[in-house]
């Protein structure tokens, strides 16, 4: 009976690796890369499609400084379209046994590192893409290196924690807390200085 | 006789792998590769790893089938690894960990240990689990085995 890949509905707070077809067979491997593509060209087709201002509109990230600086708000359009592959991962998708990423963790992000950018373009300061990857857990995952000191940011799909490292003595060359907008500037001055 | 039910002792190399395509690892504007703290995942907070020895000291036995790159770890600097705590909300310390590993061997893979708190994570540890990931990624960043393309 063959097999047909088909994304006719969007299935919220579930990931989509989760549909995807599975077999040992040439056909199975071929449409699974089908599959694959398929969703990976339909949410880059979203991101394409749509004026960045627009998503950053829905982001809630349109009343400012990103609608007035438009070449600023690009630099955020490559960690969004990265954010929104993760939903494409499996469970196990790090070799080991990794959580898939979770939908409502991805939603989350992007809205999270829209704030976040727009508050380092704001503060007139340079924004670095980080590296993203989800967590064992599902979280979606931010991580800048810069120098010695090292910045990752756990989000889930309710808040953001950060963890700062600068050297290999746990008790004082780490410290964690909320990445909240109180404190999300001093993350990035930190950072940066 | 080598046995995998052998306790790790503090000189054993342990391999672990790094999937290439998963942005595990990046390369730092000075030529570094920079590991990822999420290269040292476990949902069950015991990370897994080979044992060198039962290898036969060839970390190509970890590598994954894609390519990627391998990295090692000494047994007994993880379990010289201290700080590892649960905090309150007023940041006092409730709970120590001792970080340790054991021999996990599996029916396909008899060189597999695990990487482990004392006592486990499970009951609110996922902070005190970051901190010891990114302590490993220190580690490993200084002991490559097998660099990947990229």
């Amino acid at each position: 009976m063959p097999q047909v890949a088909e994304l006719s509905t969007f299935r919220p707070k579930t990931n989509l690796a989760s549909f995807m077809p599975t077999g040992a067979s040439d056909s199975s491997n071929t449409l699974l890369q089908k599959f694959h593509y398929s969703i990976c060209t339909s949410f880059y087709q979203t991101f394409s499609h749509i004026p960045y201002q627009t998503l950053l509109y829905s982001l809630g990230s349109s009343d400012d400084i990103l609608l007035t600086s438009p070449g600023s708000s690009e630099s955020i359009l490559p960690t969004l379209n990265k954010i929104i592959n993760l939903l494409t991962l499996p469970d196990g998708w790090n070799g080991y046994d990794a959580c898939a990423p979770q939908l409502d963790a991805v939603e989350y992000a992007c809205r999270w590192i829209s704030f976040f950018h727009k508050e380092v373009i704001s503060s007139g300061r340079k924004w670095l893409s980080p590296n993203v990857t989800a967590s064992d857990e599902g979280e979606v995952v931010f991580e800048w290196w810069q120098s010695t000191k090292k910045l990752t940011v756990y989000v889930s799909n309710q808040n953001a924690e950060y963890l700062k490292v600068w050297g290999p003595d746990i008790n004082t060359d780490m410290e964690d807390g909320k990445a909240d907008s109180d404190t999300l500037r001093l993350l990035w001055k930190w950072l940066m200085s | 006789m080598v046995n995998d039910n052998d306790a790790v002792d503090d000189d054993e190399i342990l391999y672990r792998r790094l999937p290439p395509g998963l942005d595990l690892y990046q390369i730092a504007d000075d030529g570094t590769i920079k590991i990822s703290s999420l290269a040292f995942s476990s949902r069950d907070y015991r990370i897994s790893v080979d044992r060198a020895k039962l290898c036969d000291n060839d970390p190509r036995y970890t590598l994954d089938k894609r390519g990627g790159g391998v990295v090692s770890l000494v047994a007994g600097e993880i379990r010289n690894i201290i700080g590892i705590a649960r905090k309150d909300s007023n940041g006092d310390i409730t709970q120590q960990f001792k970080i340790d590993v054991e021999p996990a061997p599996l029916p396909e893979n008899p060189a597999h240990a695990e990487i482990y708190a004392i006592p486990g994570f499970e009951y609110n540890g996922s902070k005190a689990f970051r901190k010891l990931r990114e302590r490993l990624v220190q580690m490993a960043e200084k002991r490559w085995e097998i660099r990947p393309d990229i």
